[in-house]
């Protein structure tokens, strides 16, 4: 890990690799802001994030091998951590420190966002409202979080008397759309649907308007990862907030520690919360 | 706020020699390419993916040219052929669309305080991005010496083959003049600012990196990215409004970028909102810059000493502070912080009425809302704007449409790279000049969807 001054000051950079198909290119904003909080704490001291974007799992690995013999990067910001996750066990061979935002793979250090909170919250908002048919439209269920939401709805929506039902899509506005439309076709479709991303609670507003539903009043919708998609869509959408700026602050923190060799504490988000605008009302009494 | 520190330096390179406007979409025949085989590169850029009948309908060339030029493109591996499109009865046609990885560029914004490089492929695509300390007050070899070093570095870390690079696309705010630019690179002292008076910076980073290097001002440079990424679509006059340290903007007219004799087109941050408004650095009263740039934004919200201490405002000088708290004010309206929201508003509505104005000049049918500023603030400005424009434009013959741009943060750089490529690999014939294409026939673009 050591390096000298010169060395240090011409190429110090912590890696940072997305893996994500081309058309999901409307993820930029998320990261974009993330990436630009933890560089506004590396800044302070020297350090720079080296963003790679490609198309696969594979390429990713080969990055980090890259980076590990050329010696190009300090360390790496892990984002997306799956559910058998090889990333963590690759770069610990590697001898490449890490930090994995999201739910860590064994004692790997962490940012952690509070899931199971940001769940309930999503889901009391609704229940609040009377709703008692809320489906979701997840990301990929080969994400950790994925499946971290997907369990705390079960569990908050049993004890509170609601039907909840997950349909997997993969974060891009097609697959928004194509189940919100499943889901509207269904026997008994939901008063509430809540998204796991930006992009397909805008796809399923879209088509929901076009299948001439009035939203909210038909139907309420409910995004995650508030952004200016879900701010600017008409009607503005209710979604979970996340300070992701702060999450990349908090990351940057614990990659700075790593690299000083200070023990790095496990770092937690606050806990999104609802930001109420104007796609969540109580159900129509047709519906309910 | 912002001295003109680099006013006046001679950062000559590729102006008017390599660097000439962008061309996008299908109509490529009537684009005038230095060749027709750059027409033809720069359909299929522009088209995504494209049969060979497509392009001979696009281009206007005949069969046997399309087939000829098609095979040189992919024995050239800059196309490759990519399945087939779905048949309509007769034959089924082989679609082409560009060999991604056959060419790279390096794109370097270097902005107040800040240095940004991206790595794009032959389309213009983000692989690689990174931002390093800006020029402050070093000599003007060392920070050639720091870029070139750079650019080998950000090739390694993804891979690539050096000779895949087709050259480096630099820019910088602040305005040209004749074949060099004059601007505010780093917000210094003016004294600062001498060494660089008359510094060839674009042909002094060529001869070092031994690469082709074009230079152009950033709000240009992030039109033409948006333009590259298909931001305007099908509009044949088309504007970014670009918001960093300063505001500026970026047109596109008939698929070309348009920058005026002498490259000082879209200075939109020097154009008027108050007659008898605060004196601006540019010499000029009432400047929208000087009104209600970012730099305004801050000092208000820096002498409010609750907001400042509630969203963590620094009392730090310098450009590099002023980004990070505009972007913390910005964040702080998002929220609905009320008077960081009431700041961003204010701001808003002028940056609303210089928009107007290039809207009503330049009969503009899209404006797009990008740069690092917008990044963070775009979803307040937004709204202000297109009410600004919908008032107006609702009763004339077409509205204007306002968007904010998918790669806000990053658009100048990817600009630059788009510059480079283009430059080197669909170049426009030599001495073109906007009017010159305004003078035949205008078409709407169609399908610009690369
Ligand atoms: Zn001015």
């Amino acid at each position: 890990m050591s390096r000298d001054g010169d060395e240090m000051s011409a190429t110090s950079a912590v890696g940072l690799v997305l893996a994500r198909a081309p058309r999901l290119l409307g993820a930029e904003p998320f990261f974009m802001e993330f990436i630009a909080g933890i560089e506004e704490r590396l800044a302070e001291r020297g350090r720079s994030v080296l963003l790679h974007i490609v198309a696969d799992h594979a390429a990713e690995v080969a990055a980090y091998r890259r980076w590990a013999r050329q010696r190009l990067v300090d360390a790496v910001v892990l984002v997306n951590p799956t559910a058998e996750d090889s990333r963590p066990q690759v770069l610990h061979e590697l001898g490449l420190p890490v930090v994995v935002a999201g739910d860590p793979d064994g004692d790997t250090p962490a940012v952690r966002r509070d899931d199971v909170g940001s769940v309930r919250a999503a889901v009391a908002h609704l229940a609040g409202l009377g709703h008692r048919r809320i489906a979701r439209v997840s990301g990929p269920d080969t994400l950790r979080h994925t499946r971290t939401r997907t369990a705390a709805l079960l569990a908050a929506a049993g004890p509170a008397g609601i039907d909840a039902v997950v349909l997997a899509g993969d974060y891009s506005a097609e697959s928004g759309a194509a189940l919100t439309a499943r889901l509207l076709d269904s026997a008994a479709p939901p008063s509430a649907i809540i998204y796991d991303n930006d992009l397909m609670a805008v796809a399923g507003l879209n088509l929901a308007k076009e299948l001439g539903l009035r939203i909210p009043r038909d139907l309420s919708l409910l995004a995650w990862d508030d952004s200016s998609l879900c701010r600017l869509a008409s009607p503005p959408l209710t979604t979970m907030s996340l300070d992701v700026h702060r999450f990349g602050e908090l990351v940057a923190r614990s990659v700075l520690a790593l690299l000083d060799g200070e023990p790095v504490r496990e770092r937690w988000c606050p806990t999104e919360t609802v930001v109420v605008r104007q796609t969540t009302a109580p159900p129509s009494t047709d519906l309910t | 706020m912002f001295a003109a520190s680099w006013r006046s330096a001679m950062l000559g390179g590729a102006i008017g020699r390599r660097y000439r406007g962008a061309v996008s979409g299908p109509r490529a025949n009537k684009a005038p390419h230095a060749s027709s085989k750059a027409a033809v590169l720069d359909a299929i850029r522009a088209a995504g993916t494209i049969s060979r009948v497509g392009l001979i309908d696009a281009t206007g060339f005949t069969a046997p040219t399309i087939s000829n030029l098609v095979r040189k493109l992919i024995d050239e591996g800059l196309v490759v052929e990519t399945g087939h499109a779905e048949s309509t009865g007769g034959k089924r046609r082989v679609l082409l669309q560009l060999n991604h990885a056959a060419r790279y560029a390096v794109g370097v914004h270097l902005d107040h305080g800040v240095v940004t490089y991206v790595l794009t492929d032959l389309a213009g695509v983000v692989v690689a991005r990174i931002c390093r300390p800006g020029a402050r007050a070093e000599e003007p070899s060392t920070v050639v010496s720091r870029i070139a070093a750079e650019i080998p570095t950000l090739i390694d870390s993804v891979g690539v083959d050096r000779a895949r690079l087709v050259g480096v696309g630099l820019v910088f705010p602040g305005p040209l003049t004749g074949r060099g630019i004059t601007g505010t690179v780093d917000a210094g002292a003016e004294s600062e600012s001498r060494q660089w008076r008359g510094f060839p910076l674009g042909a002094a980073l060529e001869q070092t990196t031994a690469l082709p290097v074009v230079v152009d001002n950033d709000a240009t440079a992030a039109a033409l990215g948006e333009h590259w990424a298909g931001g305007f679509g099908t509009a044949s006059a088309a504007a970014a409004l670009y918001l960093g340290s300063g505001i500026g903007a970026g047109l596109v007219i008939n698929g070309i970028t348009y920058r005026g004799p002498s490259g000082n087109a879209g200075e939109l941050g020097h154009v008027c909102v108050q007659a008898d408004g605060p004196r601006c650095w540019c010499g000029a009263r009432g400047c929208v810059e000087a009104v209600a740039g970012p730099a305004t934004v801050v000092a208000a919200a820096r002498a409010d000493p609750g907001l400042a201490r509630a969203i963590g405002l620094s009392a730090g000088g310098g450009a590099a502070a002023v980004a990070r708290d505009f972007a913390a004010i910005g964040r702080a309206a998002r929220r609905g912080e009320g008077r960081a929201l009431a700041l961003c508003e204010e701001s808003a509505r002028y940056v609303a009425a210089a928009a107007r104005t290039l809207a009503n000049v330049m009969d503009l049918e899209v404006i797009v809302l990008t740069g690092p500023g917008f990044a963070v603030a775009g979803s307040v400005y937004l709204p202000v704007v297109r009410q600004e424009l919908h008032a107006v434009f609702s009763r004339t013959a077409h509205p204007v449409d306002v968007r904010l741009s998918r790669s806000a943060a990053t658009a100048s750089a990817v600009g630059a790279a788009a510059l480079v490529l283009e430059s080197e690999l669909v170049p426009l014939s030599r001495g073109l000049r906007v009017s010159e294409s305004l003078g035949g026939e205008l078409a709407p673009l169609t399908g610009s969807s690369g």
